[in-house]
């Protein structure tokens, strides 16, 4: 896996974060977040989020950390 | 008595009544009836109509020249002089009212003499070549000549007169014969009335008037933008398309659907035998009511462009010689390549791509194909590059993924508000609906950052033109909805009944925060602070208030949140639901709101039911007898990048070229390279096609039947007017893919595919191809709660459930102007060409737009000694590119502007992939570039052409010719 796919799915899950965070309670972020990711995401795509999440090159926003307990990690078909 | 019935009722309309026959006036709107005796038939009519018009009603058909349903009364041919109990004289009838106990009488000896001594001064001073004429059997002086009963005249033809009158044929498309021209001013009226461009005028005065085209110029030189209004209003032949001339008459007619824009407008395609002489805009079409712009009108010829390719080909890798082949070797060779890639990577790694330029019935079968062969949810569509976030955005807050309204309903509005839109040049025939309405007197709000042509047209002028910076979208709509609530301009009743409490509740606590003030944003969207609390009063304040929106909403790295925060300001003002009001999204392609409907993205099936439902998910298995996945695919951008890194390596793409019209070309590139198989179905070589190892010859719209869906949910008929040049339509090509890779479909005709769409889908179950015929067209929903469809949306309700608020942050876009990209670059279209110009490039509508340039304001110009018609270099942190400079003044400082039209223009190789934060759609519309005077294109145009040129010689040895230097 290069590091430039890790890094894309990183940067589109912390925009999604930086534009769901506001004038709500942080579970309800926290929720929104990882329903979006869900819904839209491929399970590759959030398979690499997930392999992201557990290296310390990439800079996950707070909010995607905790979301990630509620994204569907499946494997691969 | 003949009861006054009027088709152009909305009921009346709907059940498809013909409105072909020129009334004569146009419709009068009172809802007073009165009571008129002609020519001793009594008939009620709306107070107001004419007596031309309430005679036609009645079937008696009074003789005109100067008079048409769709223009003013105007009264200058007396033609239609009748005699009016109490009345002295003879009265022109186009220009009298009728008056309840009115009596009428419309022949008598003493008014055909009046008429037969009008048409003898006209025929006297028109040329008397009827036989070599070209409008011979279309012409309404020839048809009235007759009609009165004209044999001689007496004044003979030796005295002054314009028989020697110039032509200009300047205009591609058409030409003006001054000679044969009546001056009854109606093409000067429909320039004014229908278009609303006033390039024409009546030029001198008495004998010497005569038609101008601006200050005398040709049409070419003039303001004049080629709609044809003129052309279609004209009585004789001085206003003549070219092809009848070079032609002759068309000898039937087939109504037809337009496959460029957004509004759909229904056309006439007048033929001999299977060749398309003229499209003329259907007066019955409701989305176009008769008009028509360049694009629809007259750029057509491409269908029959020589560069059409029409049989298969095949090549094993991109730098090879295409193989001319049979469908069967194509379809084998594809399919078996496909099968290769999933059996050795997997079934997630194919997809395809979907467009909004097929119809409903073949974008239904491409994402069949997908979910039920390919076995994955990896198809996705253009609507992605364009209005994805539309989907989205509304489907958040209204619950339904589509516009509210008819286009018709803007004449109804009192202040309507366009943000990021321009639709006198990208929905022209929207544009001038909307000029119309704002000549009556509507107030106009322009959110833009370019100074559009709406802001200062002919007879009407914005109200407010909030000019702000590209990428602020969000923090201007806020700071409106920060207004509205600051200062109790809120429908607080509509939000009570309509709207979901909570979602309001912290909605407001949200937007009351003086954070979005327009004292404070004004830093942000650089707007002047009262001008946009005077915008927002205007608009929350209005009885009717109307947004449209277009891709300069949602292009942008928050596009979703702005539809989100368009959606928050109509409910929140209670402008929703009804006529005059509404969210209206301008969508850019003909079926973009089609394409979506019909399960195009990676998360939904069709009518936007996400594939995780398994009730849903159950429907198509049981129809498709097949299981389906419950997971999204990818997107397009995923797909890139899951091709650039050795995940994705083969895709059907119908219609669409995404090498050209998607961003960072560079990187499309790379990732189109990676793939091991590309099967391209188009009707031309596309620039998607130069890397593509499959190509399926695709049909136009002229070649097909099916149907498009506009921006106003309108589901329209596109009928086969010739056969397709490659044999098949792409309907059948889908199905012959299906087939080959083991799967089958049985069709017989695209409306067994509309039938299926019908069967599955609740907000389609009540259309089908018969009630088209009967109705015309169709808004969706239709179905048992709504059987002849849904012109107005959430009159009563939002789709089953309230409206929610949405909350919508503004967040600065990550794609900073800095010392070394100091501009902001902006895309767009013009008029005259269409998407990435694969249509209208291949036109005469070259003549007006021959390159892609890039606007530049003077300053801006003059601080990098950049002159008009220089080349300019614009780098972007994604790449280089060169255009010619045209300073405009149209930009405001810091701010350059190009179209993407061209494919060398590479205005793409320098468009970054910021997207949309919801939706991946691209952020076209804010890319920090700086501009240099250059002396040549850059070296990836250089090498792109080099490419180019490889291509095309692959082309030519497509029969077994020699193998290009690479």
């Amino acid at each position: 896996m290069s590091d430039d796919r890790l890094k894309y799915v990183v940067d589109m899950a912390n925009q999604i974060a930086l534009n769901l965070l506001h004038g709500k309670e942080q579970q309800q972020c926290v929720t929104e977040i990882s329903h979006h990711i869900n819904r839209f995401w491929a399970p590759s795509m959030r398979a690499q989020l997930a392999e992201a999440a557990n290296n310390d090159n990439y800079q996950l926003e707070g909010m995607v950390i905790l979301a990630l307990r509620e994204i569907k990690i499946t494997a691969e078909n | 008595m003949i009861n006054y019935y009027d088709p152009k009722t909305e009921s009346a309309a709907s059940q498809g009544a013909d409105l072909s026959k020129d009334l004569g006036t146009p419709i009068s709107k009172s809802s007073v009836q009165v009571s008129v005796q002609i020519d001793g038939v009594n008939i009620v009519v709306p107070e107001g109509t004419s007596v031309l018009r309430a005679a036609a009603i009645a079937d008696i058909n009074i003789p005109k020249l100067c008079a048409s349903d769709n223009l003013e009364a105007f009264g200058s041919c007396r033609l239609c002089a009748v005699e009016i109990e109490g009345m002295r004289g003879m009265p022109a009838s186009c220009t009298t009212p009728v008056r309840d106990g009115m009596k009428v009488q419309t022949q008598n000896a003493n008014i055909a003499k009046l008429r037969r001594n009008i048409m003898e001064l006209y025929i006297s001073d028109h040329p008397l070549d009827c036989l070599t004429c070209p409008a011979n059997g279309d012409c309404e002086l020839q048809d009235m000549s007759g009609a009165v009963g004209l044999r001689e005249v007496r004044y003979g033809f030796d005295g002054k007169n314009h028989l020697d009158g110039a032509t200009d044929s300047s205009n591609p498309y058409f030409s003006f014969d001054d000679s044969k021209c009546i001056v009854c001013s109606r093409c000067v009226r429909a320039c004014e009335e229908v278009q609303g461009t006033f390039a024409l005028t009546v030029d001198g005065r008495g004998f010497d008037s005569r038609i101008s085209a601006g200050q005398n110029q040709d049409f070419i030189d003039s303001d004049c933008v080629s709609c044809g209004a003129c052309v279609q209003a004209c009585p004789t032949a001085t206003l003549t398309e070219k092809s009848v001339i070079d032609n002759g008459q068309p000898d039937h007619s087939i109504v037809t659907t337009c496959a460029y824009c957004g509004v759909g407008c229904s056309f006439r395609a007048d033929m001999q035998g299977d060749k398309v002489l003229r499209m003329v805009p259907d007066k019955n079409g409701l989305a176009n009511q008769g008009h028509s712009c360049v694009k629809g009108r007259f750029a057509f010829g491409y269908a029959t462009h020589q560069d059409r390719i029409t049989s298969p080909m095949i090549r094993d890798n991109i730098e090879q010689d295409w193989r001319e082949v049979s469908w069967q070797e194509a379809l084998e060779f594809a399919g078996k390549r496909l099968t290769d890639i999933q059996d050795e990577y997997g079934r997630n790694s194919i997809g395809a791509i979907t467009s909004s330029r097929c119809t409903n019935e073949e974008t239904y079968l491409v994402q069949k194909l997908v979910r039920a062969v390919f076995q994955n949810n990896n198809v996705d569509t253009c609507a992605r590059v364009c209005h994805s976030p539309t989907g989205y955005g509304l489907k958040a807050t209204l619950n339904e993924s589509a516009g509210t309204q008819t286009f018709e309903s803007v004449m109804q509005s009192d202040v309507v508000l366009v943000i990021g839109a321009n639709p006198t040049d990208a929905h022209p025939v929207f544009g001038s609906l909307l000029k119309r309405r704002l000549r009556q007197g509507a107030k106009l709000i322009v959110a833009d950052p370019r100074s559009i042509d709406l802001i200062d047209s002919p007879h009407s002028k914005a109200q407010h033109h909030l000019k702000l910076r590209p990428g602020t979208n969000v923090a201007l709509i806020n700071a409106l909805a920060h207004v509205i609530v600051d200062e109790g301009l809120e429908d607080a009743d509509f939000i009570n009944r309509r709207c979901d409490d909570a979602s309001f509740q912290q909605w407001l606590q949200h937007i009351k925060d003086q954070r979005h003030s327009p004292e404070n944003t004004m830093a942000i969207t650089g707007v002047d602070a009262g001008e946009l609390r005077a915008a927002a009063r205007l608009y929350a304040t209005a009885n009717n208030g109307a947004i449209y929106y277009g891709l300069g909403v949602t292009e942008h790295s928050q596009g979703s949140s702005s539809v989100m925060a368009i959606a928050n300001l109509a409910m929140v003002t209670g402008n929703i639901g009804r006529e005059g009001v509404g969210v209206n999204p301008l969508r850019g392609q003909n079926n973009v709101q089609g394409s979506c409907d019909m399960g195009s993205f990676p998360h939904e099936l069709p009518g936007y039911r996400h594939v995780g439902e398994a009730s849903t998910r159950n429907l198509f298995e049981q129809e498709w007898q097949v299981s389906l996945d419950s997971e999204p695919g990818l997107r397009i951008p995923n797909m890139f990048e899951a091709a650039i890194h050795g995940d994705f390596k083969g895709l059907y793409c119908q219609g669409e070229d995404i090498a050209q019209s998607d961003p960072n070309t560079q990187h499309v590139q790379k990732a189109l390279s990676s793939m091991h198989c590309i099967i391209v179905q188009d009707i031309f070589l596309n620039e998607t096609a130069k890397y593509a190892h499959v190509f399926l010859p695709g049909s136009s719209f002229m070649e097909k039947n099916g149907t498009f869906t506009n921006a106003e949910r309108r589901i329209s008929r596109v009928r086969k007017l010739m056969p397709a040049l490659a044999g098949k339509e792409d309907w059948q090509v889908t199905v012959d893919l299906a087939k080959a890779l083991g799967y089958e479909m049985n069709y017989q005709h695209p409306s067994e595919i509309m039938d299926e769409i019908a069967r599955l889908t609740p907000t389609f179950s009540g259309v089908s191809y018969q009630k088209l015929e009967q109705l015309g067209s169709i808004q969706w929903p239709c179905n048992d709660q709504a059987p002849l469809g849904t012109p107005i949306m959430h009159t009563e309700n939002f789709v089953g459930e309230k409206g929610k608020f949405a909350i919508t942050e503004y967040v600065a876009t990550a794609e900073k102007a800095n010392k070394r990209f100091p501009l902001l670059l902006t895309t767009g279209r013009i008029l005259s060409q269409y998407n990435v110009g694969a249509q209208t490039r291949r036109t005469d509508n070259q003549v007006w737009h021959d390159q892609d340039v890039l606007e530049i304001h003077p300053n801006d110009a003059e601080d990098r000694g950049i002159n008009n018609g220089d080349w300019v270099g614009i780098a972007s942190r994604a790449g280089t590119t060169a255009l010619r400079a045209r300073i405009s003044q149209r930009m405001q400082p810091g701010v350059v502007y190009t179209t993407f039209h061209h494919p060398l223009s590479g205005a793409n190789v320098v468009t970054t992939e910021n997207s949309d934060w919801a939706t991946n759609c691209p952020e076209y519309k804010v890319t920090a570039v700086q501009a240099t005077r250059v002396d040549e294109p850059s070296q990836w145009q250089a090498e792109y052409e080099q490419f180019s040129q490889r291509q095309a010689q692959y082309l030519k040895n497509k029969n077994g010719g020699q193998i290009a230097e690479t």
